[in-house]
């Protein structure tokens, strides 16, 4: 589990870490029923308090990402449930709902922004 | 030349210690005033102006102390100004000089009457800038090994002292006039030299790194000794007590080697060899007494110039309850004693095996043998002989609670300190002599109102605002307390009462309840280390 | 090992002067088993001595300090056997060498553990042959960290301990602080001016402020809570009357509010006065204490 934690970039730990492990499963660098480091060793590596990455590993586990089992560690979840869904909509409304607020406050028009996200995912489906 | 260097820092070097110096000077001038007003010989006034001088010449050591560095060097903040080497190297050295030849050069012609030649005087100056020189090379780390500082030191003097001698003498002894001089203005130079190579390697920050050669070959040399193989240490007391041992205890007893193995080898000399033996063992008793109260003294630094045994946090926070503290400090300072007390008595009986004038020792033995028997004789040598141990061991623990103590009190507790040792004092030393003393007292009024005004003014002064740094006056109150700490416990000084004036049993009763009396600060070691500890 | 809930640290109402100047002021403060307390404030704000007071240093003249449930000045070896502390300015005897060192300090205490201390030393790239005194800061560092663990102490105790060192010594003090709270019911008292360490590592944060203890709270909560609300006003704005803000920084009619408590009250208060809102954020540690200590508004009243 090769994760790392940026100083300054004003995202709390917890959240980085709950980011970056959604990230590598998404990426198939963590395999379905993996176990992910325990929490002391993973906040030794990061030198970072237990209780922040056993924060992670709550939301994560609340998310459905992961699994606990009592006594063995915890373990990457199959697939994604019907919550997990409607947790990641939700966390996608948020960040819509700034990034609007962000355009807004740039002068950027909601249609520039809608043409905008289509040109970017175009690119994307293209390099891939 | 620009001289604002100059002043800067000689008003930096005066001002360091300036009340101090000053009383100190005005101390040394009332004692030799009332020497000469006693009428007390010229030997008397000469050994106090030696005294003083050393006092004042190792105040002059311009160094950093600081409780938390025991290793001293050139202060470090004067090494980032933008003064050039030699200046820095030559100022402290003159400043101190310049000091000291005028207390020397005042006391000669005022106090003890003796008119100088301008050539005189002025050797007198280059010996002392001289040995400032040195001692200044020594006291900025130019050479990290204690020992060798102070054998070197000790070269310097005895080579500055002969020198003098030559260019003094009027027969053109010794070195010759000339040659003397000669002397003299090379070791000025040469340890300007070495002065100033301290000072460029402090600037240059590898001042005593372990570096060069020569002091990669003196480490070795001396790790061949002392390499120890630590012994098993089973629980905090027993690793406290090893580390006060390899910290302090260690000095005493290697004091009593050097001393005894130079009385030793004086016997080389025929002529010492029948001198009476009973005065060559008056001296090593003498040494011995004096040399004791240093080891079992726990002076929390190596650097005896630092007056207040501060503990560090270090110290403080380690898991030992301040009476098991206070124990492996004792323990030791006993294990030091008794290792000087060994080497006292080897050295005694070798003196006395090897003198060929035995006759004052013969003849105080057969007047005690007349008075009490073999056995009982053969006991009262053995008693004495516990005695002086314990009474010396019990000086040296006075100190090291004196100097605990005098770390936390404040100007009220060391005025009740002090008045209590100097009724201490007048107690012993005068009470048992009853009305003789009286009489001696009216005899010598004058001189001893003077004597009793410098100790006033001594005290005084230890409440002045600059008592916590280095000072001539903490280390004068350090011989000071000493003498007074042997002096009281000194059975010695009892017993020769006791064979003179025939009072046996009050003066030994005296004498046991004064060691008795010395052994309370012991007692109270757990709690003033306490105090020190938890303030 | 002891597992009881009462706390390590039991401070109440703790005064101390020296001479005039007043270096605590009635500081009330219960440490946990199993924390990491962050200890953060301006030098001379009172950190050491509340330090030194816990070690048994200072005794306590006003109010009562209680270390395992004993008076550290009056049990000193009891208490302190179940401590590691790491001073700020190590006075480690210079002479001895580390395995000297190691060897002395493992007769203090009666849960030293010499493997582990091996495997410490090991991990920390020190010279057992060498001595104290030819060691680098960040060696020294090392040294009196391992041998502040290697008797795997209860409450470990860190005063200042990066201060003047490497990246890697800094390190190597942070995973002590990590391994030690995670075994149970260990805490850790780190005092430092490196907030982004303390940010980090710490579940709680103690601010001092001229020997007051002016803010003791979990550290998420120290991190939600302390917000920063750009606004346009033009002329004065009288922020102190929002809730919870305690310091304001004007530049050409923009005003950034520094607020404690909840970001929606001070958005609402600042409505209010008619300013408008153009941003708003939370702050991170280093950012707070800065605001904090060029605030003018003394605490009591921006609380």
């Amino acid at each position: 589990m090769n994760l790392h934690l940026a100083q300054h970039s004003g995202v709390p730990p917890y959240l980085q870490i709950v980011t970056q492990i959604k990230q590598l499963i998404a990426a198939g660098r963590l395999d379905v029923d993996q176990e992910l480091l325990p929490i002391r060793a993973l906040a030794e590596k990061l030198l970072v308090n237990p209780n922040t990455v056993a924060r992670a590993y709550r939301e994560l586990e609340a998310a459905g990402w992961i699994y606990t089992r009592r006594g063995a560690g915890s373990f990457v979840a199959a697939g994604t449930t019907p919550l997990s869904t409607e947790k990641s909509r939700s966390q996608i409304r948020e960040r819509v709902t700034s990034l609007l607020a962000e355009a807004e406050h740039m002068n950027v028009s909601t249609k520039d922004l809608i043409n905008l996200i289509r040109e970017i995912d175009t690119e994307r489906t293209e390099g891939k | 030349m620009n001289m604002a260097p100059f002043t800067a820092l000689s008003w930096e070097i005066f001002g360091r210690n300036r009340s101090a110096l000053l009383v100190s000077a005005a101390v040394a001038a009332a004692l030799g005033i009332g020497i000469n007003i006693a009428g007390w010989p010229g030997k008397a006034s000469f050994l106090i102006l030696a005294s003083f001088s050393l006092l004042f010449s190792s105040t002059f050591g311009y160094v950093d102390l600081s409780p938390r560095n025991p290793r001293a060097g050139f202060p470090r903040h004067i090494l980032v100004l933008p003064v050039s080497t030699w200046t820095l190297a030559l100022v402290p050295i003159l400043a101190g000089a310049a000091f000291l030849t005028a207390f020397v050069l005042l006391w000669l012609r005022f106090l003890m009457g003796i008119q100088l030649r301008l050539v005189e005087q002025s050797a007198i100056a280059v010996a002392i800038i001289a040995f400032s020189c040195w001692q200044q090379a020594m006291s900025w780390e130019l050479i990290r090994l204690r020992l060798a500082k102070l054998a070197v030191l000790a070269v310097v003097s005895g080579l500055a002292c002969l020198s003098l001698a030559s260019v003094m003498s009027e027969d053109n002894l010794l070195l010759g006039r000339i040659g003397g001089v000669a002397t003299l203005l090379a070791m000025m130079a040469s340890g300007y030299f070495f002065a100033w190579i301290a000072v460029i390697r402090s600037r240059r920050g590898d001042a005593g790194e372990p570096g060069s050669p020569t002091k990669r070959l003196l480490t070795s040399w001396a790790s061949n000794f002392g390499s120890p193989r630590m012994p098993e240490l089973a629980s905090g007391t027993a690793a406290q007590t090893w580390y006060e041992w390899r910290v302090f205890g260690r000095l005493a007893p290697v004091c009593m080697l050097f001393f005894c193995t130079l009385f030793l080898l004086m016997h080389v000399f025929h002529g010492v060899r029948s001198t009476p033996s009973a005065i060559e063992i008056g001296l090593v008793l003498f040494t011995f007494v004096m040399v004791s109260p240093l080891g079992g003294s726990s002076y929390a630094w190596k650097n005896p110039q630092v007056p207040r045994a501060m503990m560090t946090p270090f110290f403080a926070a380690l898991p030992l309850d301040d009476v098991e503290l206070a124990f492996a400090k004792l323990r030791m300072a006993a294990r030091s004693h008794l290792l000087g007390v060994a080497i006292v008595l080897t050295t005694i009986v070798v003196i006395v095996l090897i003198s060929d004038n035995n006759r004052q020792i013969e003849s105080l033995w057969s007047n005690l043998r007349a008075q009490q028997g073999t056995p009982g004789a053969s006991i009262a040598v053995l008693l004495l002989a516990l005695f002086t141990t314990v009474a010396t061991w019990t000086a040296g623990a006075f100190l090291m609670a004196r100097s605990f103590y005098l770390a936390v009190a404040d100007w009220k507790g060391r005025w009740k300190y002090f008045v209590g040792l100097f009724a201490l004092l007048a107690a012993v030393g005068w009470l048992p002599l009853g009305r003789e003393g009286m009489e001696l007292l009216a005899a010598h009024a004058l001189p001893i109102a003077l004597a009793l005004l410098a100790v006033a003014l001594f005290f005084a002064s230890l409440s002045l605002r600059d008592y916590g740094r280095t000072s001539p006056l903490a280390a004068l109150h350090g011989v000071l307390a000493g003498f007074i700490a042997v002096t009281v416990v000194s059975p010695v000084l009892i017993w020769q009462l006791n064979l003179s004036a025939q009072h046996h049993w009050a003066l030994t009763c005296f004498a046991i309840a004064t060691v008795l009396c010395a052994m309370i600060p012991i007692l109270r070691m757990p709690a003033l280390i306490g105090m020190n500890r938890h303030r | 090992m002891n597992s009881d809930t009462t706390n390590i640290v039991d401070i109440r109402n703790l005064s101390r002067h020296f001479g005039n100047k007043a270096a605590l002021r009635d500081v009330t403060l219960q440490i946990p088993r199993g924390k990491v307390f962050g200890v953060v404030g301006e030098n001379g704000a009172g950190k050491t001595t509340l330090i030194k007071h816990i070690l048994g240093l200072l005794k306590a003249k006003q109010g009562s300090v209680s270390v395992f449930g004993m008076d550290p000045a009056q049990q000193p070896r009891r208490v302190l056997s179940r401590i590691g502390y790491l001073s700020e300015q190590p006075d480690y005897p210079e002479w001895m060498t580390v395995t000297q060192f190691t060897t002395y300090m493992a007769a203090f205490y009666e849960t030293w553990d010499r493997r582990y201390a091996a495997e410490l030393l090991d991990m920390m790239n020190v010279d057992p042959a060498k001595k104290i005194g030819e060691l680098s800061k960040g060696q020294q560092a090392r040294v009196g960290l391992c041998v502040a663990q290697a008797h795997r102490p209860e409450l470990l105790l860190l005063d200042e301990p990066s201060s003047g060192l490497d990246p890697v010594a800094r390190n190597e003090i942070l995973s002590a602080v990590i391994r030690t709270v995670s075994n149970e019911g260990r805490s850790v008292l780190l005092s430092s001016h490196l907030l982004d360490e303390v940010e980090r590592v710490s579940d709680h944060l103690v601010f001092f402020g001229a020997g007051n203890l002016l803010l003791s709270e979990p550290m998420e909560a120290v991190l939600s809570k302390h917000h920063q609300i750009s606004v346009r006003h033009a002329g004065q704005l009288a922020w102190q009357k929002v809730p919870g803000a305690f310091n304001a920084i004007h530049a050409n009619g923009e005003w950034q509010v520094f607020g404690y408590g909840e970001m929606d009250a001070s958005i609402h208060g600042l409505r209010g006065l008619g300013a408008e809102i153009l941003e708003q954020r939370l702050l991170s540690l280093n950012e707070a204490f800065i605001a904090r200590s060029q605030s003018r508004l003394p605490f009591s009243e921006a609380a």
